[in-house]
């Protein structure tokens, strides 16, 4: 009985009131993972809209549905908002990055919330989300390389965001299970889904002696997200420690192949 | 829950997966250990497993589709981390102690390298999924173009050894009609060219089971693996957040499974 007190006492320490998400103000109110973008000579970004709410309906809805997408730069300054009108039961595959002026940057995040929340989602006390399908050309690359969204992490009011992210209590570790090689180039893209300024820390460690070799620290903005490069030229495998206060510090990961040309895009 | 990591297969692809003997967190697996690194596959009959070495506490280990020689050709290969030996010979796939973690859970990097040098990956885990359970995946991953070529990897795991045969339903978010009924095998990666099922850039694909679950992989390969992409469907239950989500998943497929039960096949 003490021993089940002590393990889950413990445990609270890190679940107490920290939940990945928390529930947006009103059920009207829909929900989106903050997504990055990505915009230079070299990157595009799109995404693939589609009405999730008529997926709900039996009937083809003569409704019209949209969506509101809301950019932000990676200091999490929303830079610019627009409306797209979708089809129901249909996709549309949108360049994301051709929104985004040259004087916004080359890269921060963006969300976005649907318009068409069903009532059943209502009656069920649920919030529509968008998790996001997010793709990436590279170098002009002929495929759009795709990754999902990875945070439930803002909603809207009155044509307001807000984030449903809470800091964690304690400081955290977010531990990449992938190695790091001398084979490939990284760039580690992370975003601040939480009310606060977050201090964050890339650690990548040499799994042969467990021992750091290089760290460095970032600042995030509320909205914002930071990129970390990394690429080594000793044949180690590494292996990367992200210490934050965000509940869970899941990167997105962007692989260069160095011996062999190839764009892979993951997320943590 | 014990926790496999799948091999990947795809045309002219090999498929690498890269297990990692340390928890993705700092706060849910206090202790940890040294671990067998094991192979499982079936066939058809009974479960098998090989023990391929062991992974000390903070190490990786890289298992390659082409130095997996004992496995049968076109078998579904499983690895796994076991605190314990694992059988080799087992009536259900085998178990072990629990070292599954939440926030998030314990993956590794399942990938795939072409024959050109592409690789593409995602961090990912399996399991045994329930028999007679159905799936409703919607889908827009498809990429159009000359040398653009998508597939599914579809990829199921059951407790019991054995090759049951079921079928795939594509059909599209807006229409009537199946567009292709496709056969699969339990416990395999049941691959699919998705290139001629008669889908176009405004279609979203909407994927279904009657009795069979699996997870939806797709890969869009260019010129036979010179550029790969690839990436998993959300489940549909992921469309909402709070509440009673799991209600909404099943109302979403109970509509979906009425559809289906009332549309017929395009000839």
């Amino acid at each position: 009985m003490f021993r089940i007190l002590i393990k889950k006492l413990k445990r609270g320490i890190w679940t107490y009131r920290q939940p990945l998400s928390s529930k947006p103000r009103s059920l009207i109110e829909p929900v989106s993972d903050l997504f990055v973008w990505r915009k230079s000579d070299i990157w595009q970004t799109y995404f693939d809209l589609f009405d999730i709410g008529s997926l709900y309906s039996q009937e083809t809805s003569n409704k019209e549905v949209s969506v509101k997408i809301i950019f932000f730069n990676r200091v999490g300054i929303k830079i610019k908002e627009c409306k797209i009108d979708i089809e129901p039961n249909e996709k549309k595959c949108i360049e994301i990055s051709s929104f985004i002026k040259k004087i916004d940057g080359d890269y921060g995040t963006f969300a976005i919330f649907h318009s068409n929340v069903p009532d059943n989602f209502i009656e069920q006390k649920s919030y529509l989300t968008e998790r996001g399908f997010v793709s990436y050309k590279l170098n002009k690359s002929v495929l759009r390389h795709y990754v999902h969204g990875n945070s439930d992490a803002i909603s809207i009011s009155n044509n307001s965001s807000y984030l449903l992210g809470t800091p964690s209590f304690l400081k955290r570790e977010y531990r990449l299970q992938f190695n790091l090689t001398n084979d490939d180039k990284y760039e580690f893209l992370l975003i601040n889904y939480t009310h606060g300024y977050q201090k964050i820390t890339f650690s990548f460690v040499d799994t042969d002696t467990d021992k750091e070799i290089k760290s460095e620290n970032f600042s995030i903005n509320t909205n914002g997200c930071c990129l970390c490069k990394f690429e080594t030229k000793k044949n180690k495998k590494i292996r990367l420690v992200i210490s934050s206060k965000l509940v869970m510090a899941r990167p997105f990961v962007f692989r260069y192949g160095q011996k062999k040309i190839f764009f892979d895009i993951f997320h943590g | 829950m014990f926790i496999f990591y799948p091999i990947l297969q795809a045309p002219n692809c090999q498929g690498r997966t890269v297990v990692h003997n340390y928890p993705p967190n700092n706060w849910e697996i206090r202790r940890n250990c040294k671990k067998n690194i094991n192979i499982t596959w079936s066939d058809g009959i009974i479960w098998k497993s090989k023990k391929i070495g062991y992974l000390d506490i903070n190490k990786s280990f890289t298992i390659k589709e082409e130095d997996l020689k004992f496995v049968p050709n076109g078998a579904l290969a499983l690895s796994s981390l076991s605190v314990n030996e694992l059988p080799y010979e087992s009536e259900f796939l085998p178990d072990d102690t629990d070292m599954q973690t939440n926030l998030p859970e314990w993956r590794a990097s399942l990938g795939l390298e072409s024959t050109l040098g592409a690789n593409t990956s995602f961090q990912g885990e399996g399991y045994a999924f329930p028999r007679n359970g159905s799936l409703l995946s919607f889908s827009p991953f498809l990429q159009y173009g000359s040398d653009l070529s998508n597939y599914l990897l579809f990829i199921n795991i059951e407790k019991l050894p054995t090759f049951r045969k079921s079928k795939l339903y594509f059909l599209k978010a807006s229409g009537n009609k199946i567009y292709a009924e496709v056969s699969v095998i339990s416990n395999h990666i049941n691959i699919i060219n998705l290139d001629n099922l008669g889908y176009d850039d405004k279609d979203l694909m909407v994927m279904m089971t009657k009795d069979i679950v699996g997870i939806p992989l797709f890969m869009t390969s260019y010129k036979n693996g010179l550029e790969l992409s690839l990436e998993h469907t959300h489940p549909p239950a992921s469309f909402a957040i709070h509440g009673n989500r799991f209600a909404l998943h099943k109302e979403l497929k109970q509509l979906w499974a009425k559809k289906l039960s009332v549309i017929k096949l395009v000839k």
